[in-house]
């Protein structure tokens, strides 16, 4: 009961004063209700990544797997600058695509090592990323290159096996052609002096003609007329036996002309019969001169008339031989063509018989990449990186709580009401104690300074002056928050609690243990204006890549502001507290 | 030598028909008062009569809503004001941290005492606190930090002292011996207005005594007229008769 009792007394102590109450029970819920807001993200968002890459490399598959709804592709034309721009957090990462790319596959990837968080992360998805893509491209190229091969092998085959029997055929074709040629040549050889003596026959014919009508009864040797013609017409039938057995020959190439063929054999035939015509009115007259003019004059045309077809023959056999010497010249060009062929085949099977094992790891692994820290001894330095961390997180908690106490024990001293007899305009009060607090934190720091100096081997110096203003810039906007608070809330505990919620609030909604990318959207929009997170970008940046001024408008412009709005808040928390006196 | 014996015709301060209102709240009511040069004057009322809230008025710390206060016959700054008045509060205004020199240097230098040593000497002898010059404020015994606050308040050499229970907490002889202190004052050409439960005391060191109650003086009188009034009976007989 007595326990109850102290019990029921103790909240009811809690539940009376709304500003413990507010701290007590909504100050928690508040600061976990924000750091769940800040640590419910999973995702990567809001990354740019640079890109540098030879005009000729072909990069786009690759691009295209590490770009994404969240991940930004930047084009740089130089892989300097855009170290240059993520060492001012411009970029995130820069990827440097190899000159020889297409061949070789090689990226390097540049971070920022000293996003220490921030880094895990990207290389993770990089990895994913880059894995992917290599293991696609991998895939890829080895179906294309394994489909190409068989393709390329059966068509070889087909190829060599077609190209010899074309040679096969080209062969006979050739040795056809030749002894086609050779029988019209033969047949050419049998004719053309029975054609001579035709001719010389018609000559004499048409002279015995002649002779005949002028003289009027003169004899003429018929018999000798019968004779030649006989012989002739037996060497007609020679040669379209021969000229059948070259058609024959002839006739499954290419080169065969049927027209042709008929055409001489249609003289032939002609000839033939015009001579039989002929044979039988002179071997039917018997004596020449019983033979009246009128029918020597048609025996004289019908010999004219064989002599025109044998003409027509004599053309037509010339023709076929200058065709088939034409068509055997063409078949040695092509067999030389075949050789070729037949020889390129061979050299390409060469080629592809010379890939050996060794080209295995290029088609495992088309993309290797590399991870190149920035700072480049960024690895052997990792305290030294998260000292721009340690460093605002001392600085923000140090001047918050002592600047909070300094004034919460000068408003609580005794002494405090004499400040409002004394002649002395409040400002200085304030002033004053501002100044305190600047004193014994910058005392503080620089012992931080020192013992970094040595231990971590912090390079102050590569901007100092500029390094100096960002500390005193942080520095007084936490005094005048810690001031502040001190001023709005006269409860001691209240106070000191409010600030200590204030600060914590500003440590967990920073990129400390997320960053930012990783935080909901909204969530980082919101953090990337806390004090902390620019200050703490501010200190990494002039402390590891030492940027001048005009690097750190941005930044200082931001700190200005809340310097400014705590500054105002300051001197009016001030008044409010001099009233509630 | 009693200070109902003293006569002190020229006026130092006038409260003239002053009201303050803390928003609808009236605390002062159109009060009138005047303060003579050298005189004690003590004001008396209950607790919450509006006693803290009129001397912050007359020290400046808050305007007044209506009516004036005139030092000398004039309405002064803030910082005039401030010059002219030295207060001490019910709880000892110093730093407890620091010496009894380093309090008197602290606050010569924000006054800008032009002779400071000189004017510390002579504040250590009329406090009897030379001997604990060096010592820190919050190591002196009860008194002795009365008379350090006493001679902070006196630094600037103000024309008015205003004490607010001065003797809260003090054991009697100290007691007796603080009052014999601001008479000291008074008699060294100091008004003094002194807030004050001990009505015995107020009775007696006091020329002039005041009676507060809602928001204005009900009663301005001398100790002497109170007593040949009502004859007979204690200060605190007087004191909740008249409040009554």
């Amino acid at each position: 009961m007595k326990l109850f009792t102290i019990l029921q007394k103790n909240l009811r102590l809690v539940f009376r004063n709304w500003t413990t109450f507010a701290l007590l029970v909504l100050g928690p819920m508040v600061l976990i209700l924000i750091v769940g807001f800040a640590f419910s993200g999973d995702e990567l968002h809001d990354i740019i990544l640079g890109v540098h890459a030879s005009k000729d490399a072909n990069i786009t598959s690759v691009t295209d797997a590490l770009a994404s709804a969240d991940v930004q592709i930047m084009y740089f034309p130089k892989i300097e600058q855009c170290i240059t721009a993520m060492n001012h957090s411009a970029v995130n990462i820069c990827a440097d695509f190899a000159d020889d790319f297409s061949q070789e596959g090689a990226i390097t990837f540049y971070y920022d090592a000293t996003r220490y968080n921030l880094v895990r992360y990207i290389l993770e998805y990089l990895k994913e990323k880059v894995a992917l893509s290599s293991e696609q491209v991998s895939l890829q190229a080895a179906e294309q290159i394994f489909s190409d091969i068989n393709q390329f092998v059966e068509d070889m085959k087909i190829g060599q096996q077609q190209v010899n029997d074309l040679q096969v055929s080209a062969v006979l074709l050739r040795q056809d052609l030749v002894d086609a040629h050779d029988d019209v040549a033969a047949a050419q050889a049998v004719f053309v002096p029975k054609y001579m003596l035709i001719k010389d026959a018609q000559q004499r014919l048409n002279d015995t003609v002649m002779r005949f009508s002028e003289t009027y009864g003169e004899s003429a040797n018929a018999t000798t007329i019968i004779t030649d013609l006989i012989a002739l017409q037996e060497t007609l039938h020679d040669v379209n036996t021969t000229l059948t057995a070259a058609e024959l020959a002839v006739s499954i190439t290419p080169f065969y002309n049927a027209t042709l063929f008929e055409q001489v054999h249609n003289a032939l035939e002609r000839a033939d019969s015009e001579m039989t015509i002929t044979l039988d009115t002179l071997t039917s007259t018997g004596n020449v001169s019983a033979i009246t003019l009128q029918e020597a004059t048609i025996i004289l045309n019908q010999g004219n008339e064989i002599v025109r077809h044998l003409d027509d023959i004599n053309t037509s056999l010339a023709e076929t031989e200058q065709k088939l010497a034409h068509h055997i010249v063409n078949i040695d060009a092509g067999v030389i063509n075949l050789q070729g062929l037949s020889a390129s085949f061979d050299v390409y099977i060469t080629q592809f018989s010379s890939i050996n094992e060794t080209d295995a790891e290029r088609f495992l692994h088309p993309i290797t990449a590399g991870f190149e820290s920035i700072p480049p001894e960024a690895d052997k330095q990792k305290t030294a990186i998260v000292f721009p961390i340690i460093l605002i997180f001392m600085l923000s908690f140090i001047a918050i709580l002592l600047s909070n106490m300094l004034v919460l024990n000068e408003t609580h001293s005794p002494a405090y009401f004499r400040n409002f007899l004394i002649p002395v305009n409040n400002v200085w009060f304030i002033l004053g104690l501002f100044f305190t607090n600047i004193l014994l934190i910058a005392f503080q720091l620089f012992v931080l300074f020192v013992v970094a100096y040595f231990s971590f081997t912090i390079n102050f110096f590569m901007n100092l002056p500029l390094f100096i203003l960002a500390v005193i810039v942080a520095m007084v906007l936490y005094i005048l928050a810690g001031m502040f608070f001190a001023y709005w809330v006269s409860d001691r505990q209240t106070s000191l609690l409010l600030s200590l919620f204030f600060a914590l609030i500003m440590f967990f909604f920073s990129d400390i243990i997320f960053p930012l990318e990783i935080m909901p959207k909204s969530a980082a929009f919101l953090a990337q204006f806390n004090p902390f997170v620019v200050a703490e970008d501010l200190f990494r940046q002039i402390l590891f890549y030492g940027h001048d001024f005009h690097s750190f408008i941005f930044q200082f412009g931001i700190l200005g502001l809340y310097i400014i709005l705590f500054a105002v808040l300051v001197v009016v928390s001030y008044y409010g507290n001099r009233k509630r006196r | 030598m009693h200070c109902s014996e003293y006569y002190m015709p020229e006026q130092y301060i006038v409260f003239d028909k002053i009201t303050k209102q803390f928003g609808t709240k009236t605390v002062i009511d159109q009060l009138t008062l005047s303060i003579y040069k050298n005189e004690i004057f003590g004001i008396i009322g209950r607790s919450g009569a509006g006693k803290s809230t009129l001397l912050k008025m007359l020290i400046g710390f808050y305007p007044v809503t209506s009516g004036k206060i005139l030092f000398q016959g004039k309405v002064l700054k803030g910082s005039e004001i401030k010059m002219h008045v030295g207060f001490c509060t019910q709880e000892n205004s110093f730093y407890p941290e620091l010496t009894v020199h380093e309090n008197l240097s602290y606050y010569g230098k924000l006054y800008e005492i032009a002779d400071f040593k000189k004017r510390e000497t002579e504040l250590l002898t009329l406090m009897d606190i030379a001997s604990s010059k060096d010592v820190v404020a919050s190591q002196l015994s009860g008194g002795m930090k009365r008379r350090l606050d006493f001679a902070i308040s006196l630094i600037h050499k103000p024309q008015l002292l205003i004490l607010d229970e001065p003797t809260t907490g003090l054991d009697p002889i100290t007691e007796k011996a603080i009052w014999d202190l601001i008479k000291n004052l008074s008699s060294q050409g100091i008004s003094i207005i002194i807030i004050s439960h001990m009505l015995e005391y107020i009775g007696e060191y006091c020329h002039r005594v005041g009676f507060l109650a809602n928001g204005t003086i009900v009663l301005d009188t001398t100790p002497a007229a109170l007593k040949k009034k009502y004859h007979g009976k204690s200060f605190c007989d007087i004191f909740a008769e008249v409040l009554a």
